[in-house]
């Protein structure tokens, strides 16, 4: 009685629209089902497995990032290796004592997709021809790997005449030599890219509050600092005996850090962090953090699209209810919320039949989905893990 | 008093439901990018001032709730209808529902400041 006409006219217009509105939704969503008369692909019921990731081969993403390498220099106890990567893909690595004076050289020859030809020859010995070999099956050669090659080849120069070459996991060695790990004999390792980046990973032994038991802790860590043009943007450290890796990007990717147990779903780390993965670790931060800054998201093109284009979107949606990073807050991507969203995708994959979101409101149909779920708002709650991270331990 | 009640409360639920689904058409879902959570953040803060505005302050929380929820009802039917869901679609809802609620609460308490001042101005 007191309202005034004009605002029950403003408010039937409202719901006028309101409901046409939610109409056009509900139309589009029956143009997206399927269409009749089509036959839907059927999946495998088994999945197949993920190819496993050795220390030879970790993987195309991997391997596209360390081809952008130009050089790695890796510095051992007694040695030094520099391995260059030509414009044409060849790999050759100098060898040099810490005085510079070359003791042996070891070439990557590109022969085909299917294999390459390995060369090795030392400086002090003209005598002996150079030792030609065929790469292993399924080794992918790296800058880094030909120069722990050289060296462990170096090592063994004295039994090279004497003895076969055998194929010790990664490592070409004289046959029944005993096992070698060269895990920890470099001491630092630089790589170098195009487009003036660069990285340095260093080994020491630092302090700092445990990733596990949340106490001081001392122990081997090592750091890579990761450079654009000389000036450093961003850090990673992995600390081997907690088996926990950690890393700060400011304005990139907030400081998080990832430990066997967030990867407990996955079975844990399936290869051994080394100084040259920290290093190519380093610049998919900065590449794909980077993408993210400028693009806003990772999942689609945000770029403003004139109206037309937001008309068709909107008619006909690009329906994406599973991508990198968290769906529907790509807001977070670039924050400590990020690993919440990957662990929980991670975990939604790992299960089968895959968990979807329907496994939110359907909870009984798999306890493991509803475990990926609690663990999703267990991590968002606890603000992804409220870690710190310690740059200089 | 009824049919003032009923309008108190439909006319910032249908703004807060309209505005929020149309601007996802200009910026897309708005909680993947700072753009879309600026744009929506904002229009809400707007429409709560202009919805702070009424006879008595004790209709302001109602006008004010009537349009987050409106906010909150079109949202969550243009992620699921529109975007396709999502696989954390309860956190991502949550984590909507705060946001606008605090646009929304800032818009309503400008409104609020800015009466009292007027008021005491006036009085």
């Amino acid at each position: 009685m007191s309202v005034p006409r004009n605002r029950l006219f403003t408010t039937f217009v409202v719901f006028v629209l309101l409901t046409g509105s939610a109409g056009s939704i509900w139309r589009l969503r029956a143009q997206n089902g399927p269409a009749p008369g089509r036959i839907p692909v059927q999946t495998f019921k088994d999945r197949i497995p993920a190819a496993p990731v050795t220390n030879g081969d970790r993987g195309a993403t991997y391997h596209a990032l360390e081809r952008e390498a130009t050089r790695v220099t890796t510095r051992f106890r007694d040695a030094v290796a520099v391995a260059d990567r030509t414009v044409d893909g060849q790999l050759s690595t100098r060898l040099t004592d810490l005085a510079g004076n070359e003791m042996a050289a070891f070439k990557v020859h590109h022969v085909d997709g299917e294999g390459d030809s390995l060369e090795f020859t030392l400086a002090d010995r003209p005598d002996m021809p150079a030792r030609h070999a065929a790469r292993r099956a399924g080794l992918q050669p790296t800058l880094d790997w030909t120069n722990e090659q050289a060296y462990s080849l170096w090592q063994d120069r004295d039994s090279l005449d004497r003895a076969s070459l055998e194929w010790q996991d990664t490592l070409m060695r004289p046959a029944g030599a005993p096992k070698r790990n060269l895990g920890d004999a470099a001491l630092q390792t630089d790589t170098e890219w195009r487009g003036g980046f660069s990285a340095t990973v260093t080994r020491k032994v630092g302090t700092h509050v445990s990733y596990i038991s949340g106490r001081q802790t001392t122990g081997t860590v090592l750091i890579s600092s990761f450079r654009k043009d000389g000036v450093e943007v961003g850090s990673s450290q992995w600390w081997p005996d907690e088996q926990a890796f950690a890393w700060s990007f400011p304005g990139l990717t907030a400081d998080s850090y990832l430990t066997a147990v967030h990867l407990k779903q996955n079975g844990g780390w399936n290869f051994t962090p080394d100084m040259a993965w920290l290093n190519t670790q380093n610049l998919a931060f900065y590449q794909f953090g980077s993408l993210l800054k400028a693009k806003g998201t990772v999942s689609k093109n945000r770029t403003p699209r004139g109206w037309f284009g937001q008309l068709g979107q909107f008619i006909a949606p690009t329906v994406e209810a599973n991508d990198p990073g968290c769906d529907g807050f790509h807001w977070l991507d670039g924050t400590i919320f990020r690993w919440c969203c990957d662990v929980h995708d991670a975990c939604y994959y790992k299960q089968d039949p895959n968990c979807t979101q329907s496994s939110w409101w359907m909870w009984w149909t798999s306890w493991q989905c509803d475990a990926c779920n609690l663990d999703a708002v267990y991590c968002f709650a606890s603000g992804g893990g409220g870690h710190i991270y310690q740059r200089y331990p | 008093m009824k049919i003032q009640g009923f309008a108190d409360v439909l006319t910032p639920l249908c703004a807060g439901a309209l505005a929020s689904v149309y601007l996802q058409t200009v910026t897309g879902w708005w909680l993947n990018s700072g753009r879309g959570v600026a744009y929506t953040g904002g229009a809400l803060l707007g429409l709560a001032v202009i919805f702070g505005r009424g006879r008595t302050e004790r209709a302001l929380p109602v006008r004010l709730v009537a349009l987050w929820l409106g906010a909150q009802i079109s949202l969550a039917a243009y992620l699921f209808f529109h975007e396709g869901g999502s696989t954390i679609f309860p956190i991502v809802i949550m984590g909507g529902a705060i946001l606008s609620a605090a646009a929304v609460a800032a818009g309503g308490g400008v409104r609020w400041l800015v009466a009292r001042l007027t008021t005491r101005r006036n009085g």
